[in-house]
């Protein structure tokens, strides 16, 4: 909003709002009238005034005597030098995440000791991760091949 | 002008009548799934699978019906948008869920859940009367063909972290309480396993729903983050599952630290979907 000093005094004045049509009032502008010293006057102002002709505030008589419209388009412009580095990022945390959380790096050793009377079946295992469930399922399948 | 009073929005009662029949169904589907698991009958199981089955199909009809009608009415977006349609989707992708995780693990007690909480979402979403079914038109700077990829991929996310909740849950009182019926339910450590199975699943596909927002964020509003009250709270969820996962698989932690913090992750959820609607107003507030 433009502040327009009013002639030959300190005193200024800012259309604060702008109003097409003030609950079937008309157009309405909210003024606010501003001098050094006093409290702001705030107040509204009718283009279709019916009963008096202006607005009289602090020695001033306010008019709104017409407006224009005007067009205007707002266009953004950005550039992006690094998005490929972005997406980059976006698909190598995909893809990490999949390896991750979807697979398991996990390494099982079987040793078969021949000997008298049927020897001996020695195991064992490493996981990267997960070690409480891997044991679980490790316990799972070693009741099944030893009770086979 | 007939043709235009069919299909005002107000009139649209087919997709939403499909959705009040398919809310029944999921609760009979939740019922028969519990009288499988305590009756141990795999006849009755299968019956279940079927009930919940046919009330998929009648949703997936019901979702593509309001579809289509959002094309004639010339609104023209995928149903993944208003408050009704989050609560309609959100079911949805509960029981694809579901499905998975029935044919991975083929315990009743996950369709139990599933089922359970679907009929209440959808409960909510068509009973209620407070959520407003009306198709609504999306603003232009939000029609992109990532709201399809963003929105499927966070809601079957929250899927996923809404069964590790009830396996957090029913990990606790399978841990904690000991009786014939608890008998009768799979050992604390199964529930241990399905909740950190599903909360990996969850995690990458909430990874994926992040990014695609932050993606799609970047083409309607110039910026891939932006510090929105959803936002953040996602990224809260996010980290919270990703503490989770980082105690599990590096520190070894299992068991009921393990059962709360995948219950502490569903409440963030839960803040993330609703508590930025209702209490936080940011560009997410899609009510």
């Amino acid at each position: 909003m433009k502040k327009a000093s009013l002639t030959d005094t300190v005193a200024s004045f800012v259309v604060a709002r702008f109003v097409p049509d003030f609950q079937g009032r008309g157009p309405a502008l909210l003024g606010v009238l501003i001098r050094p010293g006093e409290e702001h006057d705030i107040f509204w102002i009718f283009r279709d005034n019916k009963g008096h002709k202006a607005e009289q505030h602090g020695g001033y008589i306010f008019d709104f005597q017409d407006f224009d419209t005007r067009f205007y388009t707002g266009i953004q412009v950005g550039s992006d030098p690094g998005l490929p580095l972005v997406w980059t990022g976006f698909i190598m945390i995909l893809i990490g995440f999949t390896l991750s959380l979807l697979g398991t790096h996990r390494r099982i050793w079987v040793r078969i000791i021949p000997g008298q009377g049927g020897g001996e079946i020695l195991i064992a295992v490493d996981a990267g991760k997960n070690r409480k469930g891997f044991e679980e399922r490790l316990d799972e399948a070693c009741r099944k091949i030893f009770t086979a | 002008m007939r043709h235009a009073e069919r299909y005002s929005p107000r009139e649209t009662m087919d997709d939403t009548f499909l959705i009040s029949i398919a809310t029944f169904v999921y609760f009979a589907s939740a019922l028969v799934f519990l009288i499988a698991v305590v009756s141990r009958s795999r006849g009755v199981q299968r019956a279940a699978t079927v009930i919940v089955a046919a009330g998929f199909v009648i949703q997936t009809v019901s979702i593509d019906i309001r579809w289509v009608l959002s094309y004639r009415l010339g609104i023209g977006h995928a149903p993944l948008s208003n408050f009704y349609e989050s609560l309609v989707f959100f079911s949805w992708s509960l029981i694809v869920v579901l499905f998975f995780a029935q044919k991975r693990y083929g315990n009743g007690l996950i369709g139990a859940i599933l089922s359970f909480f679907s009929f209440i979402l959808l409960a909510s979403a068509s009973l209620s009367g407070s959520v407003d079914t009306r198709i609504q038109p999306l603003i232009p700077a939000l029609q992109s063909n990532w709201l399809i990829s963003h929105v499927i991929s966070a809601f079957l996310a929250y899927a996923c972290f809404a069964l590790s909740f009830g396996a957090g849950t029913l990990y606790l009182l399978t841990a904690k309480i000991r009786g014939r019926l608890v008998s009768r339910l799979p050992s604390p450590v199964f529930f241990d396993e399905l909740a950190y199975r599903s909360i990996s699943v969850g995690f990458l596909l909430l990874t994926f729903g992040i990014i695609t927002g932050a993606v799609w964020a970047d083409t309607a509003w110039g910026r891939y983050w932006g510090w929105d009250p959803k936002e953040t709270w996602s990224l809260i969820t996010w980290m919270l599952y990703g503490a989770y996962l980082h105690a599990r698989l590096v520190r070894g932690w299992t068991g009921a630290a393990m059962a709360v913090i995948s219950i502490a992750g569903f409440f963030a959820v839960i803040f993330t979907y609703l508590g930025v609607n209702y209490i936080l107003s940011g560009l997410h507030s899609y009510m």
